[in-house]
Protein backbone atom coordinates (compact mmCIF):
# COMPACT_ATOMS: atom_id res chain seq x y z
CA UNK A 1 0.00 0.00 0.00
CA UNK A 2 1.49 3.77 -0.73
CA UNK A 3 2.03 6.09 1.65
CA UNK A 4 0.89 9.79 1.23
CA UNK A 5 4.32 10.75 -0.15
CA UNK A 6 4.56 8.30 -2.69
CA UNK A 7 1.22 8.98 -3.69
CA UNK A 8 2.09 12.34 -3.88
CA UNK A 9 4.80 11.61 -6.11
CA UNK A 10 3.29 9.46 -8.59
CA UNK A 11 0.73 12.13 -9.08
CA UNK A 12 3.43 14.82 -9.75
CA UNK A 13 5.25 12.48 -11.72
CA UNK A 14 1.75 11.24 -14.06
CA UNK A 15 1.16 14.81 -14.12
CA UNK A 16 4.55 15.50 -16.05
CA UNK A 17 5.13 12.38 -17.84
CA UNK A 18 1.13 13.21 -19.48
CA UNK A 19 2.21 16.30 -20.40
CA UNK A 20 4.78 15.32 -22.25
CA UNK A 21 2.95 12.42 -24.11
CA UNK A 22 -0.33 14.82 -24.88
CA UNK A 23 0.35 16.40 -28.37
CA UNK A 24 -1.53 19.25 -28.66
CA UNK A 25 -2.87 20.68 -32.39
CA UNK A 26 -3.11 24.33 -31.45
CA UNK A 27 -4.77 26.44 -34.30
CA UNK A 28 -2.94 29.45 -35.41
CA UNK A 29 -3.46 33.07 -33.73
CA UNK A 30 -5.72 33.90 -36.98
CA UNK A 31 -7.95 31.33 -35.90
CA UNK A 32 -8.28 32.82 -32.48
CA UNK A 33 -8.67 36.11 -33.57
CA UNK A 34 -11.51 35.09 -36.13
CA UNK A 35 -13.19 33.14 -33.05
CA UNK A 36 -12.97 36.12 -30.98
CA UNK A 37 -14.74 38.69 -33.66
CA UNK A 38 -17.40 36.40 -34.50
CA UNK A 39 -18.33 35.50 -30.74
CA UNK A 40 -18.28 38.67 -29.84
CA UNK A 41 -20.41 39.75 -32.84
CA UNK A 42 -22.64 36.85 -31.85
CA UNK A 43 -22.68 37.83 -28.19
CA UNK A 44 -23.65 41.46 -28.98
CA UNK A 45 -26.58 40.20 -31.54
CA UNK A 46 -27.86 38.17 -28.52
CA UNK A 47 -28.16 40.69 -26.55
CA UNK A 48 -29.67 43.65 -28.11
CA UNK A 49 -32.58 40.76 -29.00
CA UNK A 50 -33.29 39.89 -25.61
CA UNK A 51 -33.04 43.50 -24.98
CA UNK A 52 -35.21 44.86 -27.34
CA UNK A 53 -37.28 41.85 -26.18
CA UNK A 54 -37.25 42.46 -22.52
CA UNK A 55 -38.40 46.17 -23.65
CA UNK A 56 -41.11 45.21 -25.93
CA UNK A 57 -42.73 42.85 -23.06
CA UNK A 58 -42.38 45.61 -20.49
CA UNK A 59 -44.07 48.15 -22.96
CA UNK A 60 -46.92 45.59 -23.70
CA UNK A 61 -47.71 45.08 -20.16
CA UNK A 62 -47.35 48.96 -18.76
CA UNK A 63 -49.59 49.63 -21.92
CA UNK A 64 -52.25 46.95 -20.87
CA UNK A 65 -51.89 48.22 -17.40
CA UNK A 66 -52.14 52.21 -18.39
CA UNK A 67 -55.23 50.67 -20.78
CA UNK A 68 -57.05 48.99 -17.80
CA UNK A 69 -56.76 51.61 -15.62
CA UNK A 70 -57.61 54.49 -17.22
CA UNK A 71 -60.65 52.85 -19.23
CA UNK A 72 -61.95 50.35 -16.50
CA UNK A 73 -65.38 50.44 -17.32
CA UNK A 74 -64.60 50.49 -21.08
CA UNK A 75 -62.53 46.66 -20.31
CA UNK A 76 -65.35 45.48 -18.41
CA UNK A 77 -67.88 46.11 -21.05
CA UNK A 78 -65.74 44.31 -23.56
CA UNK A 79 -65.18 41.74 -21.63
CA UNK A 80 -69.28 41.43 -21.36
CA UNK A 81 -69.69 42.24 -24.84
CA UNK A 82 -66.93 39.23 -25.65
CA UNK A 83 -69.15 36.78 -23.06
CA UNK A 84 -72.40 37.70 -24.54
CA UNK A 85 -70.98 37.52 -28.43
CA UNK A 86 -69.75 33.28 -27.55
CA UNK A 87 -72.38 31.97 -25.59
CA UNK A 88 -74.93 33.73 -27.97
CA UNK A 89 -72.46 31.91 -30.42
CA UNK A 90 -73.04 28.78 -28.75
CA UNK A 91 -76.38 28.57 -27.84
CA UNK A 92 -76.84 29.24 -32.08
CA UNK A 93 -74.15 25.83 -32.74
CA UNK A 94 -76.35 23.69 -29.97
CA UNK A 95 -79.98 24.85 -31.26
CA UNK A 96 -78.84 24.13 -35.19
CA UNK A 97 -78.02 20.72 -33.29
CA UNK A 98 -81.08 20.06 -31.54
CA UNK A 99 -83.46 21.13 -34.77
CA UNK A 100 -81.30 18.42 -37.24
CA UNK A 101 -82.35 15.69 -34.23
CA UNK A 102 -85.85 16.77 -34.27
CA UNK A 103 -86.22 16.77 -38.01
CA UNK B 1 -2.91 38.02 -18.16
CA UNK B 2 -1.73 41.37 -16.22
CA UNK B 3 -4.32 43.91 -15.40
CA UNK B 4 -3.77 45.93 -18.26
CA UNK B 5 -4.36 43.44 -20.62
CA UNK B 6 -7.46 42.75 -18.88
CA UNK B 7 -9.22 46.34 -19.44
CA UNK B 8 -7.65 46.51 -22.58
CA UNK B 9 -9.58 43.14 -23.70
CA UNK B 10 -12.77 44.43 -21.68
CA UNK B 11 -12.23 47.65 -23.84
CA UNK B 12 -12.28 45.70 -27.04
CA UNK B 13 -8.90 44.62 -27.74
CA UNK B 14 -9.62 41.27 -29.83
CA UNK B 15 -6.03 41.15 -30.98
CA UNK B 16 -5.18 40.60 -27.07
CA UNK B 17 -7.69 38.24 -26.37
CA UNK B 18 -7.05 36.06 -29.17
CA UNK B 19 -3.46 36.03 -28.07
CA UNK B 20 -3.97 35.26 -24.34
CA UNK B 21 -6.70 32.47 -25.56
CA UNK B 22 -3.97 30.70 -27.62
CA UNK B 23 -1.15 30.85 -24.77
CA UNK B 24 -3.96 29.34 -22.86
CA UNK B 25 -5.32 26.55 -25.32
CA UNK B 26 -2.75 23.82 -24.83
CA UNK B 27 -2.77 24.49 -20.97
CA UNK B 28 -6.20 24.09 -21.38
CA UNK B 29 -6.73 20.86 -23.42
CA UNK B 30 -4.41 18.92 -21.50
CA UNK B 31 -6.16 19.77 -18.46
CA UNK B 32 -9.47 18.48 -19.54
CA UNK B 33 -7.63 15.34 -21.22
CA UNK B 34 -5.90 14.63 -18.02
CA UNK B 35 -8.87 14.96 -16.06
CA UNK B 36 -11.29 13.48 -18.40
CA UNK B 37 -9.33 10.78 -20.78
CA UNK B 38 -10.94 11.54 -23.46
CA UNK B 39 -9.14 13.23 -26.57
CA UNK B 40 -12.08 14.54 -28.17
CA UNK B 41 -13.89 15.66 -25.51
CA UNK B 42 -11.14 17.46 -24.01
CA UNK B 43 -11.02 19.34 -27.54
CA UNK B 44 -14.60 20.03 -27.27
CA UNK B 45 -14.90 21.41 -23.91
CA UNK B 46 -11.49 23.51 -24.47
CA UNK B 47 -13.58 24.67 -27.59
CA UNK B 48 -16.89 26.03 -25.68
CA UNK B 49 -14.84 27.00 -22.66
CA UNK B 50 -13.01 29.58 -24.92
CA UNK B 51 -16.34 30.60 -26.25
CA UNK B 52 -17.69 30.95 -22.74
CA UNK B 53 -14.38 32.76 -21.81
CA UNK B 54 -14.88 35.38 -25.11
CA UNK B 55 -18.70 36.19 -23.73
CA UNK B 56 -17.73 35.92 -20.21
CA UNK B 57 -14.47 38.52 -20.46
CA UNK B 58 -16.32 41.31 -18.79
CA UNK B 59 -17.14 39.29 -15.44
CA UNK B 60 -13.43 38.14 -15.17
CA UNK B 61 -12.50 40.61 -11.82
CA UNK B 62 -8.63 39.38 -12.41
CA UNK B 63 -9.02 37.82 -8.52
CA UNK B 64 -7.31 34.82 -9.71
CA UNK B 65 -4.93 34.17 -12.91
CA UNK B 66 -6.38 33.67 -16.36
CA UNK B 67 -5.94 30.82 -16.65
CA UNK B 68 -7.34 29.32 -13.72
CA UNK B 69 -10.56 31.77 -14.60
CA UNK B 70 -10.10 29.77 -17.61
CA UNK B 71 -9.95 26.40 -15.67
CA UNK B 72 -12.96 27.54 -13.58
CA UNK B 73 -14.97 27.54 -16.74
CA UNK B 74 -13.82 24.71 -18.30
CA UNK B 75 -14.33 22.25 -15.21
CA UNK B 76 -17.93 23.78 -15.26
CA UNK B 77 -18.72 23.20 -19.17
CA UNK B 78 -16.87 19.51 -18.42
CA UNK B 79 -19.43 19.07 -16.08
CA UNK B 80 -22.47 19.75 -18.05
CA UNK B 81 -21.58 17.79 -20.83
CA UNK B 82 -20.86 15.15 -18.82
CA UNK B 83 -24.13 15.69 -17.02
CA UNK B 84 -25.96 15.42 -20.37
CA UNK B 85 -24.21 12.44 -21.62
CA UNK B 86 -24.80 10.47 -18.33
CA UNK B 87 -28.72 11.20 -19.50
CA UNK B 88 -28.45 9.05 -22.76
CA UNK B 89 -25.62 6.92 -22.11
CA UNK B 90 -25.87 3.33 -23.07
CA UNK B 91 -23.23 0.52 -22.08
CA UNK B 92 -21.93 0.66 -25.36
CA UNK B 93 -20.59 4.03 -25.25
CA UNK B 94 -19.55 3.80 -21.72
CA UNK B 95 -17.13 0.94 -23.21
CA UNK B 96 -16.39 2.98 -25.85
CA UNK B 97 -15.25 5.98 -23.25
CA UNK B 98 -12.81 3.36 -21.81
CA UNK B 99 -10.91 2.17 -24.70
CA UNK B 100 -10.90 6.45 -25.37
CA UNK B 101 -9.28 6.44 -21.95
CA UNK B 102 -6.82 3.60 -22.76
CA UNK B 103 -5.92 4.90 -26.32
CA UNK B 104 -3.67 8.26 -24.50
CA UNK B 105 -2.10 5.48 -21.36
CA UNK B 106 -1.32 2.72 -23.43
CA UNK B 107 1.86 4.42 -24.11
CA UNK B 108 2.86 5.18 -20.69
CA UNK B 109 5.27 3.38 -18.42
CA UNK B 110 3.67 0.75 -15.95
CA UNK B 111 3.43 2.83 -12.71
CA UNK B 112 2.23 5.53 -14.38
CA UNK B 113 -0.39 4.02 -16.59
CA UNK B 114 -1.84 2.51 -12.89
CA UNK B 115 -1.98 5.71 -11.70
CA UNK B 116 -3.51 7.36 -14.35
CA UNK B 117 -6.33 4.34 -14.98
CA UNK B 118 -6.96 4.74 -11.26
CA UNK B 119 -7.55 7.98 -11.37
CA UNK B 120 -9.76 7.68 -14.49
CA UNK B 121 -11.96 5.29 -12.12
CA UNK B 122 -12.79 7.62 -9.52
CA UNK B 123 -16.32 9.46 -10.00
CA UNK B 124 -15.87 13.60 -11.12
CA UNK B 125 -16.30 14.51 -7.98
CA UNK B 126 -13.31 13.06 -6.49
CA UNK B 127 -10.63 13.18 -9.24
CA UNK B 128 -11.32 16.78 -10.46
CA UNK B 129 -10.37 18.62 -6.76
CA UNK B 130 -7.13 15.48 -7.19
CA UNK B 131 -6.12 16.66 -10.28
CA UNK B 132 -6.19 20.67 -9.69
CA UNK B 133 -4.38 19.63 -6.20
CA UNK B 134 -2.03 16.94 -7.12
CA UNK B 135 -1.36 17.53 -10.95
CA UNK B 136 -1.49 21.61 -10.77
CA UNK B 137 -0.31 22.95 -7.38
CA UNK B 138 -3.57 24.90 -6.46
CA UNK B 139 -4.77 25.22 -2.82
CA UNK B 140 -7.81 24.02 -1.19
CA UNK B 141 -9.44 27.80 -1.32
CA UNK B 142 -8.66 28.00 -4.78
CA UNK B 143 -10.50 24.95 -5.89
CA UNK B 144 -13.17 25.17 -3.66
CA UNK B 145 -13.55 28.37 -6.06
CA UNK B 146 -13.40 26.60 -9.08
CA UNK B 147 -15.87 24.10 -8.06
CA UNK B 148 -18.06 25.93 -5.93
CA UNK B 149 -17.96 23.77 -3.45
CA UNK B 150 -16.63 24.54 0.42
CA UNK B 151 -13.29 24.17 1.56
CA UNK B 152 -14.63 21.55 3.69
CA UNK B 153 -15.91 19.55 1.64
CA UNK B 154 -12.94 19.97 -1.04
CA UNK B 155 -11.01 18.65 1.31
CA UNK B 156 -12.82 15.76 2.29
CA UNK B 157 -13.18 14.39 -1.30
CA UNK B 158 -9.08 14.90 -1.86
CA UNK B 159 -8.97 13.06 1.22
CA UNK B 160 -11.41 10.08 -0.19
CA UNK B 161 -10.12 10.69 -3.66
CA UNK B 162 -6.64 9.59 -2.04
CA UNK B 163 -7.57 6.70 -0.15
CA UNK B 164 -9.25 5.20 -3.17
CA UNK B 165 -6.21 5.75 -4.96
CA UNK B 166 -3.96 3.92 -2.76
CA UNK B 167 -6.30 1.41 -2.34
CA UNK B 168 -6.98 0.84 -6.00
CA UNK B 169 -2.82 1.35 -6.38
CA UNK B 170 -2.41 -1.52 -3.39
CA UNK B 171 -4.66 -4.28 -5.50
CA UNK B 172 -3.14 -4.03 -8.26
CA UNK B 173 0.62 -4.54 -6.97
CA UNK B 174 -1.28 -7.43 -4.72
Amino acid sequence: MKDKKSIDSLLRTTAHQMDKEIEVEEPSLAYFTDLVQKETEAWYKRLWIELAFLWLTAVLCLSVLAISVVYAPLVFIGIQLLSVIVLFGYFLKESSRTVAWRS
Amino acid sequence: MDSNDIQLAKQGDQQLLAKRLKENYSFLVKYVWKMSGDEQLAYDVTQETLVKAIQKINQYKGKSSFSSWLIQIATHTYLDIKRKQNRAFTYEQSEAACLKRDEITDSMPAEWYDVQQALLQLEDQYRIPIVLKHYYGYDYEEIAQMTKAKTGTVKSRVHYGLKQLRKELGEHEG
